[in-house]
């Protein structure tokens, strides 16, 4: 026990001692707080202090602890908008947890009236409670932000880091990748990834190339017209919204194909990137478009030389069959999930028929950091490993973290907020978020993460409020079981 | 708190002298970082929590290292079982069972794997010694290092470690007992009426073909005539498998047997699930015959009619009947162990003995795989207090958990040998769950000394286990 002296003491100073009133002060707190010391004269001094300390042992009393409410505050700007989820508790403890990044609030305000009087601590049987209300996509995010926010109240009311409630940590630093910083000329494009990435010590690196990079080189695409404006020959983005565009339109339904001249165009992208930052580093390609199988089996067969990490995301995930083709077709590995709520009626198809080469929940859409680490655990049954997307606020982020510690075939999280300084301002300034490419696993309770109030204020969306009451949320009005 | 430590610290010393200790305590406040000059007009909960902060951990779980293992194996109160204590580098150490039955050199195997390690990440270091596991007794060493694991994680962090197996589903654990078999069904019911009187909710009894051995005409080919068939072979009957014995059971036989349940059922009632198990080594066809003549008892459960890996003639035999049927207890893992039983829906129930399964969160895991494939969940245990109480944590987590074995009913030192325990040990036929940290009780070594197998000591140093010199990888 004398070990542990130093290490639990961490910052050590000498006043009580030396301070006449507060030895008084605190005597008499000793025994408003039910504290005898009176019987303990004569104890050992290890006794004494565990009895002392026995009453207050804890940040909280767990089994008695209550869901009383739950309230969000939608942030901007990080870069993108996510609404962050406060779940409170009759002993003064709140938990955070958010909706995945573009999600709405209301995918967690629905589970409020499921929750009210609830113990947090008993994650998993909530969880199994509201597993229900989630879908894949963002609607995914309202089960995994209030899941994430049960394992944050659930450490700090024990006292201990969430990946201690996972069964241990398999490493003490978690790799993260550093999605793209693009540009439209394959030079800069690969100058920018360098000296952005590579020279600030990420060691793994993704980039975003699509066939819309490719709309203005004549004879690149094939079928483009179809899905332009009127009139037009470029392409629609693939981020529209607009039913019937480019954007909606699921891959096998586009009828785009890539010509020669487009795949020469793209593989100098690659050509050009690998030739910058060498081979050493793992490269990931992301986003590269809507279209079908054979134009995805073109592409990856085509880029084989340059021995990408994975290409992701080539068609829609629930695509199964043309997955495996795909994946049965080329040498570059192939990895899809961030869509995806769940290993049952989720992951566990895609694993089972060994239809990618990697996983790649985000923890805001998979239903949270437990189910994040089944999903991981079943992948590598499977012999598949895990790498984890994630694209919101810190909150999130560090709720990755933990789940990748506790995981054996975790390989690099996203990191998607490398140069946003709104993402850094909602965290204390002494956040270690990255250290020569890692994020060192936090110790402190929960999370291990706490927010700035003034960030988060700073940061709200226009119209919404800073944890402001939900009480409309309050009760349920319908007959909720899966079954009969 | 205080008990606990001093379970937590056995060997240890008290340096503090007598009459100093509050002079002592003020000092060590200060070396604590408790800053009180400051919090004078701060609210009381604010102060305290101050002046805790810094000694919030019943250890420093980041630096907590593996430093020794050493076993007590005990008998006489219940089945002879090697109890295992994982050391630590700071005083706090870590109990399991080996499984009843068990060698303790399965858990002393592992300790050269373990020295070093950091108790708190038990996954891994499951994942590192479970290729030493393997079924029935075998699996007691990985298993009772696991449960040990558990405990010391859950110590360091002063957490019951149903908490970081995602938190609990019920508060208390329903349990299931059997009692001693008597040949008169009127005996055996009156005994078992016992058990319900002490308020037992769930029961099994043991009914055989060992109770028909002195009646002509109810076995074919019996182990138990003046001549056994097994006379000249290498195995007795106990040691063959039942498709090889041979043994049939008559009209006349299975009629015997049914008495003791018709006897049973028209003593205790129907309302409580009443299990069998011990019928018996016999072929499929046998089974067949005496779950289809025990459907109007009701059974709970058939238990280990067959040896649990003829997963398809367990299938054939579930199908073939309304009787629900059970397996486990000698099964270590899920993958490679309990997967094929329940992808195949070959049995009703589970029924893991977390003891070989692998322990706690491994049996947690059976449970969930059951669970997704909507099997039932039972515990089978038959070892010390001390990882009955490690099968409490893995029930309360798990949600299609049923009841949990408690095979020492008639032994009141059973909870004698733990210390820790808040009331009686079992209550109207449940077991509360422990909320101290880690399992939640401690070795009571005075009992436990009395209990020890003849020439075995308490906790012996075990030096010759420091080191092994194997390459041990499954794979290449």
């Amino acid at each position: 026990m004398e070990d542990t002296t130093p290490d639990a003491m961490p910052d050590c100073e000498s006043k009580a001692g030396s301070e006449g009133t507060s030895r008084r002060g605190f005597m008499k707190m000793l025994g408003l707080g039910g504290i005898s010391l009176a019987s303990m004269v004569g104890a050992p001094i290890e006794d004494v202090l565990a009895e002392t300390t026995s009453k207050v042992n804890r940040y909280s009393n767990p089994s008695d602890l209550k869901i009383t409410d739950m309230r969000v505050a939608v942030i901007g700007r990080i870069p993108f908008r996510v609404p962050i989820i406060r779940i409170d508790t009759n002993q003064g403890i709140s938990g955070f947890g958010e909706v995945r990044d573009d999600g709405d609030k209301r995918y967690a305000l629905i589970l409020k009236s499921r929750l009210l009087g609830q113990n947090p601590c008993n994650v998993e049987r909530l969880f199994r409670l509201i597993r229900q209300f989630g879908n894949h996509g963002r609607q995914g995010g309202g089960v995994s932000g209030v899941e994430t926010a049960l394992w944050d109240l659930a450490g700090k009311a024990y006292g201990v880091p969430v990946y201690q409630m996972l069964g241990g940590k398999y490493r003490d630093r978690v790799r993260l990748y550093a999605d793209t910083a693009g540009a439209n000329d394959p030079h800069v494009f690969a100058r920018r990834m360098k000296e952005t990435r590579v020279d600030r010590g990420y060691t793994a690196l993704k980039m975003d190339i699509g066939i819309e990079l490719l709309r203005n080189i004549p004879g690149a695409l094939v079928n483009t017209r179809a899905h332009a404006p009127v009139g037009e020959y470029a392409l629609q983005s693939q981020y529209s919204r607009n039913p019937g565009e480019y954007g909606q339109i699921e891959h096998p339904f586009t009828r785009i194909q890539i010509t020669e001249t487009g795949l020469d165009a793209i593989e100098e992208y690659v050509r050009v990137m690998r030739e910058t930052i060498g081979y050493e580093i793992p490269l990931g390609i992301d986003h590269t478009g809507h279209f079908d199988v054979d134009e995805a089996i073109k592409l990856a067969r085509r880029l084989e030389p340059y021995t990408l990490a994975y290409m992701e995301d080539l068609v829609a995930w629930n695509w199964f069959d043309k997955w495996k083709a795909i994946t049965d077709a080329t040498t570059t590995p192939t990895m899809t999930g961030e869509d995806i709520f769940g290993l049952e009626g989720g992951f566990k198809e895609l694993i089972d028929r060994q239809a990618v080469s990697m996983v790649h929940p985000d923890l805001g859409s998979a239903g949270g950091i437990l189910e994040t680490k089944r999903i991981g655990d079943y992948a590598e049954r499977g012999g598949l490993a895990m790498y984890l997307h994630y694209a919101g606020s810190p909150v999130g982020f560090f709720a990755s973290v933990h789940a990748a510690a506790a995981t054996y075939n975790f390989v690099a999280l996203e990191h998607h907020s490398v140069e946003n300084d709104n993402w850094y301002s909602l965290i204390p300034s002494d956040t270690v978020v990255f250290d020569q490419g890692y994020v060192p696993v936090p110790d402190k309770p929960g999370l291990g993460v706490e927010l700035n109030e003034d960030a988060i204020k700073e940061l709200l969306i226009e119209g919404e409020g800073y944890f402001e009451p939900t009480p409309e949320w309050n009760e349920a009005q319908s007959w909720d079981r899966l079954w009969s | 708190m205080s008990e606990l430590k001093q379970e937590a610290m056995p060997t240890g010393e008290n340096n503090a002298a007598e009459g100093t200790s509050r002079r002592g305590f003020m000092k060590m406040l200060g070396l604590g970082g408790i800053s009180l000059a400051g919090m004078i007009n701060a609210p009381i909960e604010d102060v305290l929590a101050e002046s805790t902060s810094k000694v919030n951990r019943y250890s420093s779980p980041t630096d907590l290292k593996i430093t020794d293992m050493r076993i007590a194996e005990i008998t006489g109160v219940v089945f002879r079982t090697p109890i295992v204590r994982i050391y630590t580098n700071q005083g706090i150490v870590g109990h399991g069972d080996v499984r009843d039955g068990a060698a303790k050199e399965y858990a002393l195997m592992l300790k050269s794997r373990l020295l070093g390690e950091n108790p708190c990440n038990v996954e891994r270091l499951f994942k590192k010694i479970r290729q030493f596991g393997h079924h029935a007794r075998q699996g007691g060493g990985v298993s009772g290092v696991e449960m040990a694991l558990w405990d010391l994680a859950g110590k360091a962090y002063g957490v019951p470690v149903y908490q970081m197996l995602g938190g609990k589903y019920r508060d208390r654990v329903r349990l299931y007992a059997d009692t001693t078999t008597s040949p008169d069904p009127h005996e055996f019911a009156q005994r078992m009426k016992e058990r319900v009187n002490q308020g037992y909710t769930a029961l099994k009894m043991d009914v055989g073909i060992g109770l028909l051995r002195d009646i002509p005409g109810t076995l074919v080919n019996s182990p138990y005539r003046e001549r056994s068939p097994w006379t000249y072979e290498y195995r007795n009957y106990n040691q063959t498998e039942h498709p090889f014995t041979g043994v049939q059971i008559t009209n006349k036989g299975i009629d015997r047997l049914m008495e003791y349940l018709d006897v049973m059922r028209s003593t205790i009632g129907y309302e409580i699930p009443l299990g069998v198990d011990h019928w018996g080594h016999f072929g499929i066809e046998e089974a067949i015959k005496i779950h289809r003549a025990a459907e109007p008892y009701n059974l709970a459960y058939s238990e280990d009619i067959i040896p649990w890996h003829y997963v398809d003639q367990w299938r054939e035999i579930t199908m073939s009947s309304t009787t629900p049927t059970v397996t486990g207890e000698d099964i270590y893992g899920l993958e490679g162990g309990f997967k094929e039983l329940i992808d195949k829906r070959a049995v009703n129930i589970v029924h893991p003995d977390p003891n070989t399964a692998g322990g706690i969160l491994e049996t947690k895991r059976i449970g969930d795989y059951a669970s997704a494939h909507g099997i039932g969940f039972m515990h089978h245990h038959a070892a010390g207090p001390v990882s009955f109480l490690g099968a409490v944590h893995s029930a309360a987590a798990t949600e299609n958990f049923l009841w949990l074995e408690h095979h020492a009913v008639d032994q009141p030192d059973f909870e004698n040998l733990v210390t820790g325990l808040d009331g009686p040990l079992v209550e109207n036929g449940y077991v509360k769950v422990p909320e101290k940290p880690g399992i939640g009780v401690e070795l009571n070594e005075e009992v436990v000394a009395r209990y020890l197998v003849e020439g075995e000591e308490m906790f012996a140093p075990t030096p010759e286990w420091d080191e092994i010199r194997a390459h041990d990888r499954l794979w290449s």
